[in-house]
């Protein structure tokens, strides 16, 4: 009898372990979404307003939930000390801080950070926009592979919980 | 509130600050200009002469540093002010801009790059116009006045003192309070940032800041109902025709520009049109010797 409720939990482990990466797949998608949301409405509020970056942020900060607000609102804080540490640093480690996303990703978010706050309002816009773009298609690239392996990390899982409790037995 | 001195100090990157912060503090309210150019050692101007801070050479990098500072980051907001060469930072410290322009139909949408920074240590001297406020008032009353001095001279800093006495009124001298709008262009008369107002210009003042002066005098006379209006600086035409506007329906102007005496005004086109218009009863002269300033009110034949 114990032996078959040891299976069982192997086996119940196993899918949650699947359960898990699929979820961080989904947690990704999540994030590269959001961001992609927050770029276009901050591109959209920069082109229409100009208005000042500690503003911007802060907005998108509010807007946002999780890591993408926590990104924007770190960014926020570090105006408080740009006197000391400039504008770049402190969008760099906020972008490198992001969980889930590859280092690719990271590397398009960063250099956005090189034309934000410049004289050129024109250029600026620009760079979100293609920046916004290159996140969208990171966007589709998550929502393929969640779509192809999310089921199938599930059930690989459980699968592989079931075939550890059997050899077990 | 912090000093202007440190507010300047608060500009500068590390590097630049370090010789900045090693003024000796009696020279610290002295200090007018601080002058940074790529290439040469940073300096200080106290009274009118330039000091060095360091040995070591400015570098475009510390240029960019000084602006991203100034503008939080935020370079994009400043570009009015950049078409006409300078950016205001927190505490209406005026930064003055030289380096290769972007030129974009006919004007200038910024800097490719900046080559050396002005940057104008305002100074608030609260009671240096208390004898000359005084001396012009016409039964408790301001008239028109006009200051005038070469660039430099503390026109901003006297106009400061005159209307915030005529805003809060000094009834030891026979001064009534007024409701006093300020046309503040470069936000320097009153260092106007979100919902502050940094240098005090009396209780009675309304302001009206990052507005061309002519549409400033306007839409004050339209919507503040002032007995006086103050301006920085007339430069243009159509200053002098919303001046003139603003005069007829009987609101006094305290306005500055820049001439050496009456007769040096009497030289430019511009400045012989706003004398014959009337529109001044009294001109103050300032003259500056040796960081010592002497204020000269002399009225204008009717």
């Amino acid at each position: 009898m114990l032996r078959f409720i040891g299976a069982a939990v192997i086996a119940v482990c196993g899918g949650a372990l699947g359960l898990y990466f699929s979820a961080a797949l989904k947690k990704r998608l999540l994030l590269i979404t959001e961001l992609e949301g927050a770029l276009n409405i901050v591109r959209e509020e920069l082109s229409a307003n100009l208005t000042p970056l500690p503003e911007l942020f802060a907005m998108a900060s509010r807007q946002n939930t999780g890591p993408v607000s926590e990104f924007f609102g770190s960014v926020v804080l570090g105006f408080d000390e740009i006197a000391e540490k400039p504008f770049y640093d402190t969008w760099q480690e906020a972008a490198n801080a992001l969980p889930c996303l590859t280092p690719s990703e990271k590397d398009t978010l960063c250099r956005l950070g090189r034309t934000l706050g410049r004289y050129n309002t024109e250029d600026q816009v620009q760079t979100l926009g293609t920046v916004a773009a290159r996140f969208a298609e990171f966007r589709r690239g998550a929502e393929t592979r969640l779509s192809k392996e999310g089921k199938s990390r599930t059930v690989l899982g459980l699968a592989s919980g079931i075939l550890l409790a059997i050899i077990l037995l | 509130m912090q000093s202007k001195f440190t507010q300047t100090a608060s500009l500068l990157p590390p590097i630049l600050r370090l010789g900045f912060e090693r003024i000796a503090e009696n020279d610290r309210d002295r200090c007018e200009e601080v002058r940074l150019r790529v290439g040469e050692n940073p300096s200080v101007v106290i009274s009118g002469r330039e000091f060095e801070l360091s040995d070591k050479a400015v570098t475009s990098a510390d240029l960019e540093r000084v602006v991203e500072i100034a503008t939080n980051a935020s370079a994009h907001t400043t570009k009015e002010s950049v078409k006409e060469g300078y950016i205001t930072a927190k505490g209406g410290i005026r930064i003055g801009l030289a380096g290769i322009c972007v030129p974009s139909g006919g004007e200038i949408s910024g800097f490719r790059h900046i080559t050396s920074l002005n940057i104008r240590i305002p100074s608030q001297r609260v009671g240096c116009a208390e004898s000359l406020a005084a001396d012009i008032c016409e039964g408790g009353t301001l008239p028109s006045t006009l200051i005038i001095s070469p660039p430099g001279c503390g026109k901003t800093t006297l106009l400061r003192d005159l209307l915030r006495i005529y805003s809060d009124g000094d009834q030891k001298r026979g001064i009534d309070p007024h409701r006093v709008a300020v046309v503040d262009d470069r936000g320097e008369i009153a260092a106007a940032s979100g919902y502050d107002i940094e240098n005090y210009i009396g209780r009675h003042t309304d302001v009206l800041t990052s507005v061309p002066k002519a549409q400033g005098v306007l839409m004050s006379v339209r919507a503040l109902n002032p007995e006086i209006i103050a301006v920085d600086e007339i430069t243009a035409a159509e200053d002098i025709e919303a001046a003139e506007a603003a005069s007829n329906l009987g609101i006094a102007l305290l306005a500055t520009a820049h001439a050496k005496n009456v007769s040096d005004l009497l030289k430019k086109e511009l400045y012989r049109q706003l004398l014959e218009r009337r529109i001044f009863k009294i001109v103050v002269t300032i003259k500056s010797s040796g960081g010592i300033r002497t204020y000269t009110a002399e009225r204008l034949s009717a």
